[in-house]
């Protein structure tokens, strides 16, 4: 019997931690980003409950429990009520590897960054359940959207923490963070650093990546038939809750996790993950939305090639200097990174123009072969 | 700590076996589909059980994130009715039900044979001896494997092209 306890001991505080952080997140997050791109927007945001209007999260959760449960008449029931408990395990259970302090990890895995990736699996999949058993065709198409960008970002996002786990020399999450005790990886491999940041905005869904919730086209995506607490669920634990996990990773693999000047604590942890989700709601006020050939495109023909580009020359690097293999990466993911901001907006503004220009000569046949247009593009 | 591994393993058991039948046993494609993610999550399970963590999130990687999705996909995507009859009264079962039984009776023969009984203990970790398996021993198939994945790639991406145009 002392097994059962001994498991119950283990288990208990970590779930209940992992909760509270998916918990505070889904409190926050949503209010910070309405206030914050407010602030970007010349706007005030929401400023009337509470002092600065602290209290709004707490009024807008109260509004929604207090909502009828409605479940679709159409819908399939039992998938409907399952997919967003599908969806929470994701961020949940990603937090079991993520060392929050010097001495506290849920579980020290040693195939940490193995299993980040296969957790991610199971968001995908609540996604696609919701989409689905909503029985409407926006959400279908907002779920199918999402699962298929999902599926396309993955593999740059696994390259990059392919990388890590190279410059590691392990898969534990605690070895990473040991590893970046002189210098954080995102100081040694930008290129792949910044990769993630991208790769992972397009997994959640986020603007500019945020096609699945395009609320212009699709109303919410797979969300659109879910109300009052089910949306809150939904929108605030699962959606926010995957923001913070992937920040929590990103900080961990990238950003020196729980380690920062003057003491180690997981006080630089929670810094980090603020500082993650910030730059998430600066990219929201700031990029419109692409299309899904630009997405897609990007994926296939810019991220997974350069991430490739620097995985291969890491490792070939690695290989040339066992030791002191850090100066000469740092130097390749520098200078990668340098010719990435200097070329690549020349060859998309070259692409553009000769799009355009091929549009342009399409027009003016087809308007002089039918006879209907008044002038073509110009008028 | 016996009693609760035994106890964890009839559980994952039950799991697998169930969700095993609910695919068959579904009229609805996607409840199908959905219980074969049950079954493989069952089978990881025991995995994590036999201290293979690292097959085990290769699984769970493998066969709920990649295969599962894209078998769901692929329901969502094509225009699906519910059948009448599930499965199960389905013609081929008549052919399917002598190859199982003769599939079942060879892995009891199997199963029951000393040879099979004399199991080496878990190594732990697994993950630095499967890497180092894999690159040195069998790193000749291992490679093969990859060129395979990738002319069928290649293959997946010609054939969605010709439909095109």
């Amino acid at each position: 019997m002392s097994s059962v306890t001994d498991f119950l001991v283990n288990f208990l505080p970590g779930f209940v931690l992992a909760l509270m952080v998916i918990i505070l997140s889904a409190v926050i997050f949503p209010f910070a980003a309405r206030r914050i791109l407010g602030f970007m927007g010349d706007r005030l945001g929401p400023n009337r409950v509470g002092p600065q209007g602290l209290l709004q999260p707490f009024a807008d959760f109260l509004k929604l429990f207090i909502k009828e449960d409605v479940t679709p008449s159409q819908a399939h029931r039992m998938l409907f009520l399952l997919a967003p408990a599908v969806a929470l395990v994701t961020p949940m259970l990603t937090q079991v590897v993520i060392p929050f302090g010097e001495d506290y990890t849920i579980a020290d895995l040693n195939i940490g960054l193995i299993y980040i990736v296969a957790v991610g699996a199971f968001s995908v999949l609540g996604m696609l359940i919701a989409g689905w058993a909503s029985n409407n065709k926006y959400s279908l198409v907002g779920g199918l959207r999402s699962a298929a960008q999902m599926i396309s970002y993955e593999i740059p996002l696994i390259l990059t923490i392919v990388l890590v786990a190279i410059l590691t020399g392990s898969l534990s999450l605690n070895k990473v963070v040991i590893a970046q005790d002189s210098v954080w990886f995102a100081a040694i491999q930008p290129l792949a650093f910044i990769i993630y940041v991208i790769a992972g905005v397009a997994e959640l869904n986020r603007t500019p990546f945020d096609l699945p919730e395009a609320e212009s086209e699709l109303v919410s995506g797979y969300i659109t038939e879910y109300g009052g607490m089910r949306f809150a669920f939904l929108y605030g634990l699962v959606e926010w809750g995957n923001v913070t996990v992937w920040a929590m990773a990103g900080s961990t693999l990238f950003l020196g996790g729980w380690r920062g000047p003057f003491f180690n604590s997981s006080i630089w942890l929670a810094v980090k993950v603020l500082a993650m989700v910030l730059v998430i709601i600066w990219f929201w006020a700031t990029f419109p939305r692409l299309q899904i050939d630009q997405l897609m495109a990007f994926a296939w023909k810019v991220l997974i090639p350069l991430s490739l580009l620097n995985l291969a020359a890491t490792s070939a690097f690695i290989l040339i200097w066992p030791d002191n293999f850090l100066l000469p990466t740092a130097i390749l993911s520098w200078a990668l990174i340098a010719l990435f901001i200097l070329f690549f907006p020349r060859i998309v503004r070259r692409i553009l123009l000769n799009t355009r220009l091929k549009l342009l000569a399409t027009r003016r046949m087809t308007t002089v072969i039918s006879g209907t247009g008044k002038g073509g593009i110009r008028s | 700590m016996g009693d609760f591994n035994q106890f964890f393993f009839i559980l994952l058991s039950v799991v697998i076996l169930v969700s095993a039948a609910c695919v068959v046993l579904f009229k609805n494609l996607i409840y199908s589909a959905l219980s074969m993610i049950g079954s493989f999550l069952g089978v990881a399970g025991i995995y994590i059980l036999l201290h293979a963590e690292l097959v085990a999130a290769a699984q769970v990687l493998i066969y709920v994130g990649a295969i599962s999705v894209l078998v769901i996909f692929a329901i969502m995507l094509t225009h699906h009715r519910t059948g009448d009859l599930s499965l199960y009264f389905h013609k081929q079962a008549w052919i399917a039900l002598p190859v199982c039984a003769v599939a079942g009776i060879t892995l009891m023969v199997i199963m029951g044979s000393a040879a099979y009984n004399a199991v080496g203990e878990a190594q732990n970790p697994t993950d630095e001896n499967i890497a180092s398996l894999l690159f040195n021993e069998y790193a000749f198939p291992f490679e093969l494997v990859s060129l395979a994945l990738l002319v069928a790639m290649i293959g997946a991406v010609i054939l969605a092209k010709k439909e095109k145009s």
